[in-house]
C-alpha cells in the first residue's frame, strides 16, 4: 500500500509540474499576435 | 442553477459521509474518568482543555473542556488501556498525568494542577509555512493570534475584525460598507512601482479573507520578515497572512450554536446647518465674495435673487412654518421655502444584524469531523432603496485514519455573499456625493403633489423611487483534499494537498431615470442618458498543490534537526464577460431581454497565471540554545519574461536563548526565557500584473467613420525595455522575546529595515521623436525602517475558590519610509525625488487674517501665486501667509528641494505609532474584555472637495458644517477659525487660499478608538444541566463605541476621523472627489448567546 501511495504522490507530482509559465494576454492582442496574424 | 445544486448535493454527500465516519468509530466498549483542574493557588479552573492520550498509539486522542467548577469527564476511554492526561490553558504551564490505567467500571477521579509560573507563552505553537513551530523555537518575525481574540464580535468580515490585533498588520478601512474589507499591509510602504500587498493564505492557499466565516478560525499569523515568508518565494515578499481554520477533535460531540443580534447606527453623522434661511444667507453671501455676483440659481435648478432671499427672511422673522412651497401663478414654477435635513432622509436612526452560528464537531480513534454553518443578515442603513447585507457559510472539515501511517483530509466550504449597493443616476458618484452638490436645506423632498423635487430627485429621493443599484453576488466554493503520513516512528512524513477554488463575483446594475417636477402638472427625468441594465459576470477558477516532506530527529541531547523540502504548484484563470443594454421597456424589468435600445455594449476579459516552485527548510538547534533556520526558495512566474522567469529566494535566521547558557544564574522565576533573534533574506516581489512585461495592444473600435466604417484602432504599446529584472525586497531583521515574573509578563519587540529595490518606476524622459509613453524600467529603490513590540501581562489574585483573573496585552508598532533613488534629478516635489519620506506634506505657514488695509499693503504680495477674490483685491479677513524666504513674494519658488519658495514640510499623511490596547478580566463565572485601537501620529490637510470640512469655502451651494457657525472670520469676529466668507477659496486650482496645504488648517488625525467592549456570564451548570447544555454563556458587545482625536476640537461631529479618505471606491476608484463622501463606519450594540452541548 505503501508503494502505490508513493506512486500517487509521485504521479500528482508530475501532473502538477505541467509547464504553464508560457502565458499571453487573449484579452488584449500581443504585438506577435496583432501584427503577425492581422498584418500578415 | 445546475452548478449551484450540484455544489449543494456535493455538499451534502460529503455531510453525510463524515458523520457516518464518526458515528462507525462510536462502536467500542468505553468506560468513564473524571476530574478536576486547579490553578498553583487551588482555584478551579474552567475552559482548560483536557487531552487523553491513548500511549499505545499516540494517534488515538480524545479532548474535553472543564466546566465552571473546573471538572471535566471522559465517557469513551477503553478499558484496560494506559492513558497520559494532559490539561492546557494560555498563559498556564501543561501539566501532565503519565500511565494512567483506566479500569472498567469506575476510576480514581484525577486532579491537575495548572501553574502560571512556567513558560506558558514558550509552549505556544504558532503556524509557520507549511507547519508548526513552538513560539520557544521561533527566530524569524512571526505574530499569532488566536479564536479567542475575535470572539463576539459583531463584525461582518474577519478583516474588520482583525484591525489592530496583531502588531504592524496595517489595515485602513476605507470607510463602513459591510463588504468593506481592505488589502493586507504588512510593516509599512511595499513598493512605489509594482506595488504589493501581503499574501493571504487560508488553510495553506490563497482565499478571500472577506469571505470566511470569522467563527470558522483557529488562528490568524503573521509571518513578518523575509527569513520566515521566504518559503512562499516571490509571493511572500512583503509578508504572508496564514489564517488556519478549526478541525474536528476526538473525543465528545460537541454541538455548539451562538447569536448575536446588534443594533448599528454611524459613528459619525453629518452635522450640517439644516435651516433653510440661514444657509441660503450664507450661501449668498459665500457666492459674492468668490464667484464675484449675486447668484442666479442654488447650483442645478432652484432659482435664487435678492427678492427670494427678502422674502425667505420675511417668512421667518413673520413665524412661518418652514417647507412651504409657492407655486408662481404666471409659471407654474415652485418657489421652496425649506428646511430639510437630507442626512435624516438617508440614515435610519438603526439598522439591525442578526448572526447565527452552528458547529457540530467531535471524532472517534478513527475518524474526526466539523460541520458548521453561518448566517448573517444585516439590514441596510440606508432608508430608502436599502443596502441590505447577507452572508451564507457552511464548512465540513473531516479526517479519516485510513491506515496507521496515513490519513486523509478534506476540507470544503461554500460561502455566499449578496449586497445591494443603491446608486444615483444623477451624478455617477456616491450619493453623499450628490448631497453636497444638491442637497440643499432649502429644497424639500416632495411638493404638494407629491412628485419629487429636482434636488431629491437628484439625491435621496432616487433611493425613494427605489429602482437604481448594483446587486453584487459573491460565491466561493473550496476544497481541499490533503494526505498525511508518517514513516519511521513518526520521524518522517509525507504530507500533500491539493485545493480547487471557483469565485464568482457577479454585479447585475439596473438605471432608470428618475422624475421630479420643477412646475405643476411638468414632469421631467433626471438620468435620461442611463436607462440601462448591466449584467457583469466575473469568474476565477484557482488551483494549486502542495506537495513536501520533512525530517524531524534529535541526536542525542544536544542535537536537534528538522529538514523540509517540498513542490508548489498554482494557477488561476479569470474570465469575464459584461453585457450593458439600454432601452428598459418597463421600470421593473431586471433581464436583458428586456432591455431593447440600440446602445449595447459588450466586454470581455480574461487573465491566467501560474507559478511552481520547489522549497526547502532547514531547523537546526544545539543544546535548545543555538537556534537556526535557513529557507529556500527556487521560484517560477509566468508574470516575468522568459529570461527573467526564476528567481532564487534564499534567508537564514537564527536565535540564541541566553538563558540555557551556563553561566545563566538568573531565577527562573525572574527571567525564565530571554532570546534575540536576528535575520535576513531577499525576496522577489512577485506581485505584479499578469502581463506587465508584455507589449499589448488595446484594441477599440474607432468612433471615426471611414469609408462607411468604423476602423479598429490602436496605438503603440509601452516599451518594454531590455534588461528589466524582479523588483527586490531585502529585510534585516533583529528581535528580543523576554518572559518575567514567574511568566506573568511576556515581552516580544522586532526592528526591521526593508530595502525595496530595482522599482519598476518611470525613467527619463525620451525625446519627443520616440512616439511611445514613457518606457518604465528598474529605476527606484526605497528603505522602511520600523519597529514592533508587545507587552502581555497575566495575573490573578482573590480568594482561590473564586480567583479575579485579568490579562493586558500592548502592541505598539512604526514604520517610516524613505526614497533612497528616483528619477527626479531636480527634485522637483510635483514627483518623488531622492531624500523623500513618503506622506510628507509641504505647505504655507499660517500666519493669519489681514487685519486691515495698511497689513495689507505692507505685507509680502501673495499675487499672483495666490487669487485674492474675484476682483484681484485682497480684504480683512483674507488668510495671510508667511514670506519664509523674505523675497517679498509668497510663492512655490521653482517648487524643488532648495527653492521651494515659502512651502516646507509641515507634517506628514502617513500614519506612525499604531496601537492595540487589549484588557480582560473573569471573576466568578463574569467575564469582561476592552480593546482600544488607534495611530499616535498623523496628519491629514483636507482636499479641496472637502465640503465635511470646507462647507461653503468650496462649493456655495456645498452643505454648511454646524462647526463653521461663528466661527467665521467677520470684523467682530477676528478670532475665528476660518476667514472671512468666500466660494471657491478650497478649490483645486492650485492658487486658491484654502487649495494649498497650511498649517492652519493641517489637522492633527491621530486617534484612539474603543473598537470592542464585552461583558458577559457564564451560567452556572446547576442551571444549564436542567437543559442539557454544558456551557451557556451571555454577553453584550460593542463596537466602536468611543473614538477621541484631537481633530475633534475644531470638526465636531462631522467627519470621522478613520473615514476622511477618498469617496466610495466601489463607485468610484481612485476618485478625487473629496473626502469624507463615504458609506460611515458604524458602531454597534449587540447582545448574545452562545450554548454548547
Amino acid at each position: 500500500m505503501k508503494k502505490i501511495y508513493i506512486g500517487i504522490l509521485l504521479g500528482s507530482l508530475g501532473f502538477a509540474a505541467c509547464d504553464k509559465l508560457d502565458q499571453v494576454p487573449q484579452s488584449t492582442a500581443t504585438r506577435e499576435l496583432y501584427l503577425v496574424q492581422r498584418m500578415g | 442553477m445546475k452548478i449551484g445544486l450540484k455544489r449543494h448535493r456535493y455538499l451534502g454527500a460529503l455531510l453525510l459521509l463524515l458523520l457516518g465516519i464518526s458515528l462507525t468509530g462510536w462502536a467500542q466498549t468505553n468506560t468513564t474518568v473524571t476530574g478536576t483542574v486547579r490553578d498553583q493557588t487551588g482555584a478551579v479552573m474552567p475552559s482548560v482543555t483536557v487531552t487523553a492520550i491513548n500511549v499505545s498509539d499516540s494517534t488515538l486522542q480524545n479532548s474535553t473542556i472543564t466546566n465552571e467548577k473546573g471538572a471535566f469527564t471522559f465517557t469513551q476511554l477503553i478499558a484496560g488501556t494506559i492513558y497520559r492526561f494532559k490539561a492546557t490553558y494560555i498563559g498556564y504551564q501543561a501539566p501532565v498525568i503519565n500511565n494512567y490505567e483506566v479500569k472498567a467500571g469506575s476510576n480514581t477521579p484525577i486532579t491537575m494542577e495548572l501553574s502560571s509560573t512556567s513558560n506558558a507563552a514558550l509552549e505556544e505553537v504558532i503556524v509557520v509555512g507549511y507547519g508548526t513551530q513552538k513560539r520557544e523555537n521561533a527566530t524569524g518575525a512571526v505574530d499569532q493570534i488566536t479564536s479567542k481574540s475575535l470572539e463576539n464580535r459583531p463584525v461582518t468580515n474577519l478583516t474588520q475584525g482583525l484591525q489592530g490585533m496583531l502588531p504592524n498588520l496595517n489595515l485602513k478601512m476605507m470607510d463602513g460598507k459591510p463588504t468593506q474589507s481592505p488589502s493586507y499591509n504588512i510593516r509599512g510602504t511595499t513598493s512605489i512601482g509594482q506595488g504589493g500587498s501581503a499574501l493571504v493564505l487560508i488553510d495553506g492557499f490563497e482565499g478571500d479573507p472577506s469571505l470566511i466565516n470569522p467563527n470558522d478560525i483557529e488562528t490568524v499569523s503573521i509571518l513578518k520578515d523575509a527569513a520566515s515568508a521566504a518559503i512562499y518565494g516571490a509571493r511572500g515578499v512583503f509578508g504572508v497572512v496564514l489564517i488556519t481554520t478549526k478541525k474536528g477533535v476526538k473525543g465528545r460531540t460537541n454541538v455548539s450554536y451562538s447569536t448575536n443580534y446588534a443594533l448599528k447606527s454611524p459613528v459619525t453623522r453629518p452635522d450640517f446647518v439644516t435651516d433653510g434661511y440661514t444657509w441660503a444667507k450664507m450661501f449668498a453671501e459665500a457666492f459674492v465674495n468668490g464667484d464675484g455676483a449675486f447668484p442666479q440659481n442654488a447650483n442645478k435648478t432652484q432659482k435664487f435673487s435678492q427678492a427670494y432671499l427678502d422674502e425667505f427672511k420675511r417668512r421667518v422673522e413673520s413665524g412661518q412654518p418652514y417647507n412651504t412651497i409657492e407655486v408662481n401663478p404666471t409659471t407654474g414654477e415652485y418657489t421652496y421655502y425649506g428646511s430639510t435635513d437630507y442626512y435624516a432622509e438617508l440614515y435610519k436612526n438603526n439598522t439591525a444584524a442578526f448572526d447565527n452560528n452552528i458547529s457540530v464537531s467531535g471524532g472517534s480513534d478513527k475518524a474526526t469531523f466539523l460541520v458548521s454553518g453561518r448566517f448573517l443578515k444585516q439590514d441596510g442603513l440606508f432608508r430608502y432603496n436599502s443596502d441590505d447585507y447577507d452572508m451564507k457559510n457552511i464548512r465540513a472539515r473531516g479526517t479519516i485514519q485510513v491506515f496507521p501511517w496515513l490519513s486523509i483530509e478534506n476540507n470544503t466550504d461554500y460561502s455566499i455573499m449578496n449586497y445591494h449597493n443603491p446608486i444615483n443616476v444623477g451624478e455617477g458618484g456616491g450619493i453623499w456625493r450628490n448631497i453636497a452638490d444638491e442637497g440643499k436645506p432649502t429644497m424639500p423632498m416632495f411638493n404638494p403633489d407629491g412628485s419629487l423635487t429636482f434636488a431629491a430627485a437628484y439625491t435621496v429621493g432616487d433611493f425613494i423611487y427605489g429602482k437604481n443599484g448594483i446587486d453584487t453576488r459573491r460565491e466561493v466554493f473550496r476544497n481541499i483534499t490533503g494526505l498525511r503520513s508518517h514513516f519511521f516512528d513518526n520521524k518522517f512524513r509525507v504530507n500533500a494537498d491539493f485545493t480547487f477554488r471557483n469565485t464568482d463575483n457577479n454585479r447585475e446594475q439596473k438605471r432608470v431615470q428618475v422624475p421630479y417636477s420643477n412646475s405643476v402638472g411638468i414632469t421631467s427625468y433626471i438620468g435620461t442618458t442611463t436607462n440601462d441594465l448591466l449584467s457583469d459576470l466575473r469568474e476565477t477558477r484557482y488551483w494549486a498543490t502542495n506537495i513536501y516532506a520533512e525530517y524531524e530527529n534529535r541526536f542525542g541531547d544536544n542535537h536537534y534537526l528538522k529538514a523540509m523540502v517540498g513542490y508548489n504548484y498554482e494557477q488561476s484563470t479569470y474570465n469575464r464577460t459584461a453585457v450593458q443594454r439600454n432601452g428598459i421597456i418597463f421600470e421593473d424589468a431586471n433581464d436583458l431581454n428586456l432591455a431593447l435600445g440600440q446602445a449595447i455594449t459588450t466586454g470581455g476579459g480574461y487573465e491566467q497565471w501560474a507559478i511552481l516552485g520547489g522549497f526547502s527548510r532547514l531547523n537546526y538547534s544545539f543544546k535548545d540554545r543555538y537556534l537556526v533556520e535557513v529557507n529556500a526558495r527556487y521560484d517560477g512566474s509566468s508574470k516575468f519574461p522568459a529570461n527573467q522567469r526564476y528567481g532564487f529566494f534564499p534567508s537564514v535566521s537564527a536565535g540564541w536563548r541566553i538563558n540555557k547558557e551556563s553561566f545563566w544564574n538568573v531565577s527562573q522565576k525572574a527571567i525564565s526565557d530571554l532570546k534575540i533573534r536576528a535575520s535576513y533574506g531577499a525576496l522577489g516581489n512577485g506581485n505584479i500584473a499578469s502581463y506587465a512585461f508584455q507589449e499589448v495592444f488595446n484594441i477599440s473600435q474607432s468612433g471615426v467613420i471611414l469609408n462607411g466604417t468604423r476602423p479598429q484602432t490602436t496605438r503603440n504599446p509601452a516599451v518594454v525595455p531590455e534588461g528589466l529584472t524582479w523588483e527586490t525586497s531585502t529585510t534585516t531583521n533583529i528581535g528580543l522575546d523576554l518572559t518575567t515574573l514567574s511568566g506573568r509578563l511576556t515581552f516580544m519587540g522586532d526592528a526591521y529595515v526593508r530595502k525595496t529595490t530595482d522599482m519598476f518606476t518611470f525613467g527619463l524622459t525620451p525625446p519627443a521623436v520616440f512616439g511611445a509613453d514613457v518606457p518604465k524600467g528598474n529605476f527606484a529603490d526605497l528603505t522602511t525602517r520600523g519597529w514592533e513590540a508587545s507587552l502581555t501581562w497575566n495575573d490573578q489574585f482573590g480568594s482561590s475558590e473564586k480567583p479575579f483573573r485579568y490579562n493586558v496585552r500592548l502592541m505598539l508598532s512604526d514604520n517610516k519610509t524613505k526614497i533612497d533613488k528616483y528619477n527626479n534629478p531636480d527634485k522637483l516635489l510635483s514627483d518623488y525625488y531622492e531624500g523623500q519620506t513618503l506622506g510628507e506634506i509641504w505647505g504655507y505657514e499660517t500666519e493669519g487674517f489681514f487685519i486691515d488695509e495698511a497689513d495689507i499693503a505692507s505685507h509680502a504680495k501673495q499675487n499672483p501665486q495666490m487669487r485674492a477674490s474675484p476682483s484681484g483685491l485682497w480684504f480683512p479677513g483674507d488668510i495671510k501667509l508667511r514670506d519664509l524666504n523674505g523675497d517679498g513674494f509668497i510663492n512655490v519658488g521653482e517648487n524643488k528641494v532648495g527653492n521651494s519658495g515659502d512651502r516646507r514640510i509641515i507634517g506628514n499623511s502617513a500614519p506612525r505609532y499604531m496601537y492595540g490596547v487589549n484588557l480582560g478580566a473573569d471573576w466568578n463565572n463574569i467575564f469582561f474584555s476592552v480593546f482600544f485601537q488607534g495611530v499616535g501620529k498623523q496628519q491629514w490637510y483636507p482636499s479641496t472637495e472637502t465640503e465635511m470640512f470646507w462647507g461653503q469655502y468650496n462649493r456655495p451651494y456645498n452643505n454648511i458644517p454646524t462647526f463653521h457657525l461663528g466661527n467665521m472670520w467677520t470684523p467682530e469676529n477676528t478670532d475665528a477659525y476660518f476667514p472671512r466668507t468666500m466660494s471657491r477659496a478650497a478649490s483645486s486650482n492650485t492658487n486658491r487660499t484654502l487649495g494649498v496645504a497650511q498649517t492652519r488648517y493641517l489637522q492633527n488625525v491621530a486617534y484612539v478608538r474603543m473598537k470592542n467592549i464585552q461583558i458577559g456570564y457564564n451560567l452556572p451548570s446547576s442551571w444549564i444541566n436542567r437543559i442539557g447544555a454544558r456551557s451557556v454563556k451571555v454577553f453584550f458587545s460593542g463596537e466602536n463605541l468611543f473614538t477621541h482625536s484631537p481633530m475633534y476640537k475644531i470638526v465636531k461631529n462631522t467627519i470621522d476621523v478613520e473615514n476622511a479618505v477618498p469617496s466610495d471606491q466601489d463607485l468610484n476608484a481612485n476618485s478625487t472627489n473629496g473626502d469624507g463622501y463615504n458609506y460611515p463606519m458604524l458602531k454597534s450594540f449587540s447582545f448574545g448567546l452562545n450554548v454548547g452541548f
